[in-house]
């Protein structure tokens, strides 16, 4: 059997439109080009591009002798897509900028089914999205938004961390006060990602919008925004939180009390590089959580945090999942709370 | 752009995997050597390492012990990760097993569910290896040493103790380049000029191990 080897460049052209119009403001035309088997092909993002928005995927698959059908293609580790599994998509809560007045960008990833990206912790194995971006001199941004991940299941208890199907990365936008009226701001996001399923594929994007400055800015694409937003930890209110031990008794114990009914809860830590985390059992009963874990510092490292941050999700009996960033002190001493502290959504 | 540069570089390198892998790698295991015999321990940094019988890439069965007395590297290998392709892009492995080749066994352990001897036989001739690859599709070895990527890295010295478990450097996202401090040649250095390893665990990365289920 012989295969092939295919690389397509997936180019998606955002086209803008200028300020005066309303409708139909990003159009996106997307164009596969497949080449044949070429390592040297594969280009990378050109910044010089003026005059278009440019996404640009990068994908390569292996290609069989024959492709059962349209998607996926058969290889000896299962059936890999044709197309890069992951999609990425820019967009903006506001429809233009108004000069000194945050605003939010979101990258949305939408992967093919079955395919997984990873959280910031990815667990045992993978890699966190990256999410890097850029604009005119004067702009800043705010940390990437990280919503509350799901657990993968992976036979010999290999923990990962993630998401399934689509998500959105939220961070603020700071533009600069002074901004001429009617000019137009280009705002790129350059983003990498490992996507999963029996196999790995690496994957990335350089996606970009072309925002009018406007004298007032509207609202756009808010269900997106909001539909997020519910996603990402909160700060307040959702319960109390006491944790003891540390890495010089062993063993840590989270104590969490709920302010509301919880159905059951998951647990996320993300431990630095030089701690391991392990053994970790949760228990829940009412509103009362008990989760229990061992941090160990790895053998010839030394921790570079006293802090190890922390997730808690909780599934209320509708389903919904909400969560709070706990931080665990890690030197064996008692962090306590009225609620827990969010990594802050800076609106 | 450094980024970009890597999952450009991993693009091709999952592409070429696919490719070096184009020849089946359904078929049965070898069996001749029956089930891997693992001693009934998991790895512990300070202990000794778990004792393990694997056939080889041409269906030999390999020992851990045959190597008592000498140093020995485990390198946990998938020719389909484009964690595993890009170090063998880089000559990683390869470089630094024919550095220390003197007095250093190096062993190369698959434990993808779905791949066998032939699988590896291929790996090593695309790659021209200078070291075998054993056939633990099982997943019976990589359980015992709580492989968890690949890579994963194992150095046991020559008292047959486990000395090193983790990743191969501290570059993850393969950005690095000349800059990335390689833990496994750190941790040679040291145990063959008999000293302790000082960084003796790191946090391992790359792609899960494809247990069988």
């Amino acid at each position: 059997m012989t295969l092939c080897l295919r690389v397509s460049v997936c180019v998606a052209l955002l086209v803008a439109r200028r300020a005066s119009h309303t409708e139909t403001r990003r159009h996106r035309v997307t164009t596969d080009l497949a080449l044949d088997a070429n390592l040297s092909v594969p280009r990378p993002y050109e910044p010089t591009m003026r005059s278009l928005l440019v996404l640009t995927l990068l994908a390569v698959t292996a290609c069989g002798a024959a492709a059962i059908d349209n998607n996926t293609e058969a290889t000896p580790q299962g059936r890999v897509p044709v197309e890069h599994p992951v999609r990425a998509e820019l967009l903006a809560d506001v429809t233009s900028i108004e000069p000194g007045k945050p605003f939010r960008l979101g990258l949305r990833l939408k992967m093919q089914h079955a395919w997984h990206v990873y959280w910031k912790n990815p667990g045992d194995s993978g890699l966190p999205v990256t999410l890097d971006p850029s604009g005119p001199p004067g702009f800043g941004f705010g940390a990437m938004q990280w919503p509350l991940p799901v657990e993968f299941n992976q036979p010999g208890d290999i923990a990962g961390y993630g998401y399934t199907d689509v998500v959105f990365f939220p961070f603020e936008v700071r533009p600069p006060a002074t901004l001429a009226q009617g000019s137009t701001v280009r705002l790129s996001v350059k983003s990498s990602w490992l996507a999963c399923r029996d196999v790995c594929i690496p994957g990335g994007a350089m996606v970009e919008l072309e925002l009018p400055v406007g004298a007032k800015a509207v609202s756009d694409n808010a269900a997106t925004f909001d539909e997020w937003q519910a996603r990402l930890p909160v700060d307040s209110g959702l319960a109390t939180v006491k944790s003891v031990g540390g890495v010089g008794s062993g063993t840590v114990t989270v104590s969490v009390a709920w302010s509301e009914p919880v159905r059951s809860v998951q647990f996320f830590p993300v431990p630095e590089a030089a701690l391991s985390v392990s053994d970790v059992t949760v228990e829940h009963k009412d509103r009362s959580s008990t989760i229990r874990f061992k941090a160990s510092v790895l053998s010839g490292q030394k921790l570079s945090t006293g802090d190890l941050e922390t997730l808690v999700v909780a599934i209320d009996a509708r389903g919904t999942r909400r969560g709070i960033a706990v931080p665990v002190r890690l030197s064996g001493g008692t962090t306590a709370g009225t609620s827990a502290n969010s990594e802050g959504d800076k609106q | 752009m450094k980024t970009f540069s890597f999952v450009t570089a991993l693009a091709i390198a999952i592409g070429g995997a696919a490719c070096a892998s184009g020849t089946g790698t359904t078929g049965s295991a070898v069996a001749a050597t029956g089930a891997p015999a693992v001693e009934p321990v998991s790895a512990t940094i300070g202990a000794p390492a778990p004792g393990f019988t694997l056939p080889d890439a041409s269906g030999q069965p390999v020992k851990l012990s045959d190597f008592a007395g000498r140093v020995v590297v485990l390198e946990w290998i998938n020719p389909d990760c484009p964690f595993v392709v890009r170090h063998a892009n880089a000559g990683t492995m390869k470089s630094l097993a024919q550095k220390y080749s003197g007095n250093v066994v190096w062993i190369g352990i698959n434990s993808t569910n779905y791949m066998d001897s032939a699988a590896n036989a291929k790996w090593i001739a695309d790659r021209a290896l200078p070291y075998t690859v054993l056939d633990d599709h099982t997943g019976a070895v990589g359980r015992a040493y709580n492989a968890k990527t690949t890579p994963h890295m194992y150095v046991i010295d020559t008292t047959g103790k486990l000395v090193y478990a983790g990743a191969i450097d501290d570059d993850n996202g393969g950005t690095k380049g000349a800059s990335a401090v390689n833990y496994v040649d750190a941790a040679l250095a040291e145990v063959t000029a008999g000293k302790p390893v000082s960084v003796a665990e790191t946090k391992p990365y790359g792609c899960s191990v494809k247990y069988a289920k």
